[in-house]
């Protein structure tokens, strides 16, 4: 009676500790993931919430994302992937019924600018201010499948990635930012400012 | 630049600090949820048996036939009840956001579905309560009514209030889950 009683006890002992460690072992994961992609988590943000109180809300509700979804990251894909698909998945959740109306804003970054195709060679300042919020304009105009691979594309992921992030196959990738490319630089090449 | 050196060093660490009181907070409410999660099923599962035991098996031979029928069908529709929310959270804890975005909205767009099966089953729940409720109040009517009548008269009460709670979700339903569905329908079309 007596051995069974103990027998039993170290049972529960020893599920509570394997328990303390795979918590132990996915708040070190979690910490690692978000510190290593803090910067890159911020960048999406900044694209979908327009203000600073919603990039912070929308930041905390990635991480609450990350958190639930760590158990299933494997490895299978890269930390970058995963941490993308959790950032834009909640992004796309965040604004729920609203996402419609919200905007989707663009950082005045060479990089960011660059990476979509936009003119480096746009000379007066003046000029290029009309275009940039010309441009904003016409991505605002983007399906919402079409804003979250354009905020990929801008932050320079590649297309194979882009593809594993979004669910659509590489060629399709391809195609789409190849169409939504050509439309911007339609779209900056009409009206006053037509070069 | 030792300025800007020592406020690197300190938003770094109330980065850290933030993250730490995130991770506890976070460990914190997964451990709440288990533990409502336990007692839900506990309270289902000792609430089945104790209510079948009362009820139906009639352990104080209290109840007649009739009141045993009741008992039977407030039984089954309970373990029909247990089973949906069972059901509906193994799905709320199995939503994933590391999915790829368009298998996240396919999935969601099934989440979000009116008529799922999760809503059968609660009819038939619905069903079977009215049956209970139906059998227990017709045999408490006095008078020369026969069975056929006072059925009728216990639903002209029961059919009316089954409509509105209907109504009720169905209004609660286009409120928070129609947007979201709209939503995904939207977003799947032109991906």
């Amino acid at each position: 009676m007596i051995k069974n009683v103990t027998s039993g006890l170290v049972l529960l002992l020893s599920i509570q500790v394997e328990q303390e460690i795979l918590m132990n072992s996915k708040e070190t994961t979690f910490k690692k993931v978000i510190s290593d992609n803090e910067e890159r988590i911020r960048r999406i943000c900044s694209y979908y919430a327009p203000t600073e109180e919603d990039r912070k809300d929308m930041f905390q509700e990635i991480m609450i994302n990350a958190w639930k979804s760590i158990d299933s990251f494997r490895g299978d894909s890269s930390v970058d992937t995963w941490i993308y698909r959790v950032a834009i998945n909640t992004a796309l959740g965040f604004a729920g019924k609203e996402f419609k109306r919200m905007r989707f804003t663009v950082g005045f970054d060479p990089v960011v600018l660059s990476n979509l195709g936009f003119p480096e060679e746009a000379g007066e300042v003046m000029v290029l201010e009309q275009k940039f919020s010309k441009l904003q304009v016409s991505l605002n105009q983007l399906s919402v499948i079409e804003k979250a691979i354009m905020s990929l594309v801008m932050e320079g992921v590649s297309h194979r990635e882009i593809a594993d992030i979004i669910g659509l196959t590489e060629p399709n990738i391809r195609v789409k930012v190849h169409r939504i490319k050509e439309s911007l630089r339609e779209s900056l090449k009409g009206g006053d400012y037509e070069e | 630049m030792k300025n800007n050196l020592f406020a690197r060093n300190r938003s770094q660490e109330e980065a850290i600090r933030d993250m730490d009181s995130f991770v506890l907070k976070m460990r914190v409410e997964d451990e709440r949820n288990l533990r409502i999660a336990k007692g839900m099923f506990a309270v289902y599962f000792v609430g089945i048996f104790v209510y079948a035991a009362i009820y139906f098996v009639n352990i104080f031979g209290d109840f007649n036939t009739l009141e045993r029928i009741t008992g039977a069908c407030y039984v089954a529709a309970f373990i029909l009840f247990a089973f949906i929310f069972h059901k509906q959270k193994k799905d709320l804890v199995a939503v994933s956001y590391a999915l790829p975005v368009v298998e996240m909205l396919r999935m969601a767009e099934k989440r979000y579905q009116f008529w799922r099966p999760e809503l059968w089953y609660a009819l038939a729940g619905i069903v079977i309560v009215d049956i209970g409720s139906s059998i227990n109040v017709c045999q408490h009517i006095e008078g020369d009514m026969t069975w056929l009548h006072k059925m009728l008269s216990v639903h002209a009460v029961l059919i009316p209030i089954w409509v509105v709670a209907f109504m009720v979700g169905v209004w609660k339903y286009r409120r928070r889950f129609s947007p979201h569905l709209s939503l995904c329908k939207g977003c799947l079309s032109r991906s």
